[in-house]
Order: structure tokens, then sequence, then C-alpha cells
């Protein structure tokens, strides 16, 4: 058992609570995992498990937040997880919307990355311990889907050590036959479930501050605000881009042809151009960030290529997908 | 005068309630712990209850689940022939086959569940169900802000509040076990002949109805057994099949009209003397908590108390001992439950050692507050003006955390010692005030 598994366990006997937070994109697996992982945990009979969701209307790829709260007896705070023992980044892409890490000094990070612990401890500034877990190549291999739930589930399974690995999968496995998928389906999931129990890697870092930003008031909500906030980043309705990848609009040798084809094509209104007077519609970008939901219109319009869809996040170079 | 029976006409064995209690498939032989959310453990009772042929309903997040529950195990088989699940075009449409079929015969359950702009969808037809004596009727209602601008699908309990005088017993639930446990009571509380009124059982969204953690599910034949128990040791007994006053739409003249709200109000207010022998004869059954009027925490020595309900009252729960040595003031804690027929009399009491009370809303108000307006006029039928500090936080389901809990704790405090409130209400997050002065 790990030092970190050990701290937990010492944790619950005092009769303190282990609380969970993740962070990840609407689609991504994050509510299975944790859902998994509570229905497991729920298993044991000395401990009370809470696990809940928070998400809006949003759809498919909007950041979404899962919480969990295990303790032995009853469970009774229902307020939102603010200071995690545990912190979970299912979707790097997430991590530009919220700190996932917010509230924590020491903890247990679980994230879902091509990085090593050493990378991802620096890129978020994170102490204690540190698991990765590349999750997206493993889903691409075993569900020819970059779907990392399952590998960051055996991640968190394994650095805990609250539930037995054969309990998880067993939850795991009724979780998706609930779910009416075909059995082929279920079998490589659970397939990526073993996997995956050997797959993630370990730092141990000192710890990190990461407070909790006070919280400041909402300013002035007058009630056309509401309008400005659907596109906004700091409304969790938004941010609709599936999971993994992104839009990109590069011009670098100003080739538009001001044929506002992408403009008129946009669902969402958020192509950025200026009035040209020699070429038309002069396009110079799209506030992607805000509402793009990567529908492809703009990709597919654009009749010199200058939209594209991309990874969302970069692979470090000669990284293995297997250790 | 008397111009008709009782329950007027009565048409006996029009259906054969034994080949449909034969037919019953159970879903669970023995206690079992199991795991689901809010949504699910409010399905299970009408899996379990013969009495609950037809489940009808519209889908409307967070209740979906409900519905999908419901659909998904009389799909896959699970209950012979004997259950059938009706998607309908709409709310209204659900409530008007609530009446249907709840007044074609009043042994059975017709139950659905809904939510905020849902439950307003129902609003004709729920008022009219409200005064229809046809408490054998349930909603199931999984509060959602629904005062829609902007558009905010999390729980809050204003839907609950704007449909507080259609008529329903309203109780509020928080947690799998208190959502599971007071659906399997409130038939028996509703459809009990002193009482005859349709049953509101609310939880919150997402906070509840998304919240996955331990149920105990009490065996099929205990919970229909429960049920004929309750139902069987009323006096008079319950009306019976196709009953002769459950028309709808009939008009009458106002001296007529005011004589049906006299009954009408005669039976809600019953709810109150039958909630507790339903919940004693529940205790004894299962060995749990029957449905209270009010949940009370650290109430014997509390010279403050913060009343309260929903999820968010768990917090507070948990927080109680650090405000008690913080403020070095006894805080005690009410959770309200059932909220029509209000418990006037029975919270009055509670409150009667208390110098102030803070009372924590979620749900939007042009004043003071919703529950702050029926706990004053409590208190001023008990003779006793208390000061009350109000509170408003979790607007929409936002979180409230254990900073705004004992920041309400310590303005109740302050209230205690300066006699009157320091504003006519509070609207707090994160331990913040963020209304302007008032």
């Amino acid at each position: 058992m790990t030092s970190r598994a050990q701290a937990l366990k010492e944790r619950l006997a005092r009769g303190d609570s282990i609380d969970l937070r993740g962070y990840g994109k609407a689609g991504g697996g994050l509510m299975l995992a944790v859902q998994a992982f509570a229905a497991a945990l729920a298993k044991v009979p000395e401990l009370d498990v809470q696990d809940w969701p928070l998400f809006s209307s949003a759809r498919k790829g909007a950041t979404v937040c899962a919480y969990l709260r295990v303790a032995r007896g009853k469970v009774e705070q229902s307020s939102a997880v603010s200071e995690p023992d545990v912190a979970v980044l299912m979707n790097e892409a997430a991590a530009e919307d919220a700190d996932f890490a917010e509230g924590t000094k020491d903890a247990l990070y679980v994230v879902n990355t091509w990085h090593s612990p050493e990378m991802a401890a620096g890129r978020y500034r994170l102490g204690g311990t540190v698991v990765t877990i590349a999750g997206d190549d493993l889903g691409r291999k075993y569900l020819n889907r970059p779907l990392a739930n399952v590998a960051v589930l055996a991640a968190l399974v394994r650095t805990t050590g609250l539930v037995e690995p054969v309990a998880a999968r067993a939850s795991l496995e009724s979780r998706l036959v609930k779910r009416r998928l075909p059995r082929r389906i279920v079998d490589a999931n659970l397939a990526m479930f073993d996997t995956s129990l050997e797959q993630m890697r370990v730092g141990q870092f000192p710890p990190a501050g990461h407070p909790r930003k006070p919280f400041t008031g909402y300013g002035r909500l007058p009630a056309g605000a509401q309008s400005a906030l659907r596109t906004s980043v700091h409304n969790r309705t938004s941010g609709y881009g599936r999971p993994g990848v992104k839009v990109e609009f590069a011009d670098p040798l100003s080739k538009c042809n001001g044929c506002s084809l992408c403009v008129v094509q946009c669902p969402e209104g958020i192509i950025q151009f200026d009035a040209d007077p020699a070429r038309g519609t002069l396009v110079h970008g799209a506030r992607f960030a805000d509402f793009c939901k990567v529908c492809r219109e703009c990709v597919t319009a654009c009749p010199l290529d200058l939209f594209k869809e991309l990874v969302a996040s970069t692979r470090p170079e000669g990284h293995p997908v297997e250790a | 005068m008397q111009i008709v029976g009782t329950y007027g006409a009565r048409y006996e064995n029009a259906i054969d309630l034994s080949a449909l209690r034969g037919a019953h498939q159970p879903q669970y032989a023995a206690r079992t712990e199991i795991a689901v959310d809010g949504n699910t453990a409010a399905a299970i009772p009408f899996l379990q209850w013969w009495r609950a042929p037809i489940m009808a309903g519209f889908p409307i997040t967070p209740s979906t689940k409900w519905l999908e529950h419901l659909a998904a195990v009389v799909g896959a088989g699970k209950c012979g022939k004997a259950k059938r699940v009706k998607l309908l075009e709409a709310e209204h449409a659900a409530a008007d086959y609530l009446v249907g079929m709840a007044g074609s015969c009043r042994e059975l359950i017709a139950g659905t569940a809904t939510s905020s702009v849902g439950l307003d969808h129902m609003t004709e037809t729920v008022r009219s169900l409200g005064a229809s004596g046809l408490g054998n009727v349930m909603i199931v209602n999984v509060c959602r802000a629904t005062a829609n601008y902007p558009l905010c699908i999390e729980g809050d309990p204003s839907d609950h509040f704007a449909h507080r005088d259609d008529g329903f017993i309203q109780v509020m639930c928080r947690g799998k076990q208190q959502i599971y446990d007071t659906i399997l009571q409130l038939p028996a509380v509703g459809m009990n002949p002193r009482v005859l009124t349709p049953t509101m059982p609310g939880f919150f969204g997402i906070k509840d109805s998304h919240r996955s953690g331990k149920l105990v599910v009490e065996p099929d034949e205990a919970v229909n057994s429960f049920l004929d128990e309750a139902l069987a040791s009323t006096e008079p007994t319950p009306p019976g099949l196709l009953d002769g006053d459950t028309s709808m739409g009939s008009c009458v003249t106002s001296a007529y009209f005011q004589g049906f709200k006299v009954g009408q109000k005669a039976r809600l207010q019953a709810a109150l003397d039958v909630i507790p022998r339903v919940a004693g004869l529940f205790e004894k059954r299962f060995g749990r908590r029957g449905i209270e009027l009010f949940e009370q925490f650290a109430m014997e020595d509390a010279e403050v108390a913060l009343v309260c309900l929903g999820p968010d009252a768990g917090t507070a729960v948990q927080q109680l001992p650090r405000m008690r040595d913080e403020l070095k003031a006894r805080v005690g804690l009410i959770v309200l439950r059932v909220l029509t027929p209000f418990p006037s009399v029975a919270l009055a009491r509670a409150l009667r050692k208390v110098n102030a009370v803070g009372v924590v809303q979620h749900a939007y108000h042009h004043g003071r507050g919703h529950i702050a307006l029926d706990l004053a006029d409590a208190l001023a039928e008990s003779g006793r003006l208390l000061p009350t500090e109000s509170f408003f936080c979790g607007l929409g389901g936002a979180d409230v955390s254990p900073s705004t809990w004992r920041e309400m704790a310590r303005l109740t405090v302050s209230c205690a010692m300066r006699g009157k409130p320091s504003r006519r209400w509070h609207l707090l997050h994160e331990g913040h005030e963020l209304s302007e002065e008032n």
C-alpha cells in the first residue's frame, strides 16, 4: 500500500470524510468513472458514499464537474467539494476553464495525460502524489475512441486503495451492462481496465498551495446580461466542443479571400471579421473558446483550408502509449 | 342537507383488483441494499406497488430518470404484463391522464414525476386535482427553479412553492432513503378517507435527484402489506371503485363552491393527524423513522434555531458542533418535511424556548420568503413574537457552503441578542452578503 493510500485510510479511521472532485468534458466519461468508483465503495459495509455531478444545460464537450464524498458512518455534508483530498482531471482541456486543483495543498491528483507526473506537476503546480495515465491512448487502443474514463477509474482504484480492483471491475461491468452496451464493448472496457491498472505513473512532490479563490460577488447582472453570459467561458453552459478536439484558424500569409462562407455557415456566429474594401469580409479569427462546438462547418466551407480541426492537447514527442 | 352519499355512487367489482394483485411481479424478495440516485429511489416504489399498474409522464430535467428507470424495467419485461409506462405528449396530458386513471379506480395509485415548468404546465389540472378528493394521485416533484429568466436546470424549490396552494400535501425529502420511505408512506396518507387529498413529495434536482448512494429497499410483500394495513385500519374505509363524485369540470354556483372548500380545507388539515399514525406504523414495520412533520437536531437545549429544508440541511447538521463552539451559543436546527398543511402548532411548540430563529430559504420570493411568512403566522397564532432573520441562499441550486451556514448562525445569534433582525432579508453565498441594503 502506498503512503498516500495509507494516509487516506487513516483519514477515514479518524472519522473524517475523503472528498474527491473531478473535472472533465461532458461526454468524456467523468460521470461514469466517478459513479463506478462510488458504486464499488458503496459495497463496503462500513462506508457511506455520495457522488453527484455539477453540470448545466450544456451539450457534449462542456466543462463538467463530479463530486464524491466517502466516510465511515453517515455522510451528512452535502455542500460541494471545495478542498478535495483527491483531484481528478479527466480532460486537460477542462483545466483551461477551471483550476482542477483549487483548494488543495498536499493531495492525490489523477490526471489523464501523456505527460509524466513531473511534467503534470510542473504544468499544474501540483504538490503531493501525482498520478498520470495516458487514458486517451488506451481508449483509442481498446475502444477506438479517446475515452479515458476507464483508465482514470483504474488509476483511482489503484492509488487510493479504498476498494479492491476486482470489486471496482465488477462495479464497472455492472454500470456498462446497465447502459445496454453490446457485450464486446463491455469486454473491451474491462480489458482496458485490467491493462490500465498497470499503466499509471506515480510521482511524489513537495506540497504546493492551490488556495481557494475568495468569492468576490457576481458584479452587476442586469437582465440583459444573460445574453453575454451565454457565450462566456465563465458560465459553464459554454465550452460546447467535443472532447479531445478543437478548431483553429491560421492565416499568417493573409490568404483569406473574403468569401464570407465561414461567417454564413457558422451556427454560433463566432467568426470574427473586418470589412475590407478590396477583399470583402476579411476573417481574422473566431471565438472558439467561447462557444465552438466543433461542428466543422467552417472547416468544410473555407476554400483555402484556413480552419483546421486539431487534437486538443499536444502529446510529447516519442512518449510510448504503453510502458 | 345531504345531497349525495359520502362518496357518491359505487360500482363494486367493476375492476378485478385481485387479478391485478395476483399479476404483480415482485422486484425485491428481501430487504436489499443498493446504490442508486434520488430519481431511481423515487421510481422504485411504483415498481413495487401492485396498486400502480400504469405510470404516466413526460420527461423534463432533472426528473427524467424517474421515467427512464420505470420504462427500462417495464420494457425489459421485469414486471410481466402487470405494468405499463405511458409517455404522453406533454405534462398537461400527463396530469389529465392521472385524473382519468385515479378517478376510475381509487384503489390504484396514479403517479408521475415532473419538475419546474413541467409542473407549471400541469397547473390547470393540478389545481383541480388538489380539490378533487383524489388522494390516490401522486406527483413527484423534482424541484428546479421555475423563474426561468435565465434558464437554470439545477435544483431550487421555487416550483414547489409556486404550487403550494394547489391543494396537495407537500412533503420535502432529503437523501435517497427519505425519498423512498416518504413515497412508500404518502398513499396511506392521501388515500385515508379523512384526508382524500393528492400528494406531492419533493426533492431537490441535481443535489438529490442526481446524487447516488446507498438505499435500503424493502421487499415488495412488506411494501404492499404495509399500505394494505394502513388503509384497512382507517375508519370509515376508503371509497372504492369508480367513484361518483370525481367528475372534473362541473360548474356550480358560489354557494356550493364555498361548501366544497370547507371540506377541502378540513381534509388537508386532517393530514396532520394522519401522518404521525402512518409514520408510526411505518417505523414499527421497517424500523426507520416515518414521515416527521419536521426533523430536529440539537433542539433540546437550543437558544436559537435555524429552520430550513432540503439536502443542504445535511451540511448544517455537520456544522452544528462547530457553530456552537465558535459562537458560544446553543444553536439548534429544524428541517421542514411537511410544507402543506403547514405544521404551525407543532413548529411553534418546538420553537417555544428559543430566542431567535433564522429561516433559510432557497426559493425566490418578493419579500421575506415563503417559509418566513408561514413561520411568522405560526408564531403569531401561538401568541408569540420571535425575532426572525430571513435568509436566502442556494437560489437556482447554488452550493450552500459550510461558511454560509456558519454566517447564518452568527447572524441569528446576533438577532437574538439585539431582539430584532439586522435586515429585512439576507442573500448569502460563500458566507458573503449578496443583497443590497434592504
